[in-house]
């Protein structure tokens, strides 16, 4: 599962996170794919660069997914552009891999997405969200600790993989992320 | 070398990048490639084959048709179209640049409109003045102030309707201030309508029930 969903409400973090991972991709060499709405300009160092494809539209977003192997591909405000209904763009989540992609979804909410979609990631980076998404989140990634993610501060973001444990740390400091012990298995 | 946040979760995506499946690539391909052969007579109203990049497809990946049997596009633009949505970073500058150097031109094109039309109407003493040594350049003030004004309100050239009345206005100002023939004309039509005027408040009665009147019986 190659893929992750980046979720948190505005003005979280969430976007200065995929950003710099972006900028990260194409320091290594490893070509991006942006599909962002709001066209902003700073996914990239080198925008001009071979390794970096920005568009705000879908069917040339998707041509230009299928038209090349091993990018990194970040889908911005995810809940407009896959949504539930939308086919083409879960072709993404279930076929990319073929590809060699590794996809990032950006979105508000996680139910924004379709579930097809969500089981196909295996990373979440949440950011702050309400108390219901957080309980929601915690159940779907079997992860309690998920629960407190109201309660975290802008920037802050728990890092989860479905088999490890939970990280925590911030989008704007770049410190390397701590472990994060679920209350319960830290009294134990 | 620092670890940072950024490199240790690229570290992990990196790892986990999952490797290209050559036969699933081309076996989508091929699929593809049989859908577009399938659906060949097929043309939309510019008479383009079928592409399912440009056109409507259903949940299956078939075209949607219209009630004449022509493909219909899918609304955006389209990959390839040479108004790309595509944002290269440094787009947005030299588009500015652009607008800018149209707004001095035009700014400049209307202070020598207006210069020559004050000349025209008012003649010589309306033509602009330069004294070096006061430091004084009324076409390059009028230049930079029309500039400012083009910029504020957005305007990137002359509007078309401005460009026809300092003609219209060019053409007719000398001929009626200095043309014989038209000041003669001008001139008959003047006495003319004078007198249409003075005739019928001649010819008009005095008003009886006016209010002073009223008031007075």
């Amino acid at each position: 599962m190659p893929h992750s969903l980046v979720l948190g409400m505005t003005e979280s973090g969430k976007t200065t996170l995929a950003k710099k991972l972006s900028k990260e991709y194409q320091a290594r060499g490893i070509g991006v794919i942006v599909l962002d709405p709001l066209q902003d300009p700073e996914w990239s160092d080198k925008p001009d660069s071979d390794l970096f494809f920005q568009t705000t539209d879908k069917d040339e977003f998707l041509a230009s997914v299928k038209a090349s192997k091993r990018c990194a591909v970040f889908i911005d405000e995810s809940g407009e552009s896959v949504g539930q209904y939308d086919t083409a763009m879960h072709w993404l989540a279930t076929r990319g891999r073929h590809y060699g992609h590794n996809c990032h979804f950006l979105s508000q909410r996680g139910q924004q997405i379709a579930k097809t979609v969500r089981d196909q990631c295996g990373r979440l980076y949440l950011f702050t969200c309400s108390l219901t998404d957080a309980k929601i989140l915690a159940d779907e990634w079997n992860k309690p600790e998920l629960r407190e993610a109201h309660g975290l501060e802008q920037g802050q973001f728990f890092i989860v993989r479905r088999f490890s444990g939970t990280e925590i740390a911030s989008a704007f400091d770049d410190k390397p992320a701590r472990k994060l012990l679920d209350k319960k298995r830290a009294k134990a | 070398m620092q670890v940072t946040l950024t490199k240790t979760l690229v570290d992990d995506l990196e790892d986990n990048q999952p490797d290209v499946q050559e036969n699933a690539v081309q076996a989508e391909a091929d699929k593809e490639a049989a859908r577009v052969s399938e659906f060949a007579d097929l043309r939309d109203r510019q008479g383009l084959a079928f592409d399912p990049a440009i056109h409507k497809t259903n949940s299956a990946g078939e075209p949607t048709l219209t009630k004449l049997n022509k493909l219909i596009r899918k609304p955006g633009r389209k990959p390839g179209q040479k108004n790309s949505t595509v944002s290269k970073g440094s787009t947005n500058t030299s588009t500015q640049d652009s607008s800018q150097a149209s707004r001095a031109i035009a700014a400049a094109a209307t202070v020598d409109s207006i210069g020559t039309l004050g000349g025209m109407i008012g003649g010589e003493e309306w033509l602009f003045v330069t004294d070096k040594a006061q430091g004084l350049d009324e076409r390059q003030r009028g230049v930079e102030a029309w500039e400012q004004y083009y910029t504020a309100k957005g305007i990137d050239d002359i509007p078309p309707g401005v460009l026809v009345l300092a003609w219209v206005v060019s053409y007719a100002a000398p001929r009626i201030m200095g043309g014989p023939q038209t000041r003669s004309k001008l001139t008959r039509a003047k006495d003319w309508l004078l007198s249409k005027v003075f005739k019928r408040r001649a010819e008009t009665p005095p008003k009886e029930n006016t209010v002073k009147s009223t008031l007075e019986a």
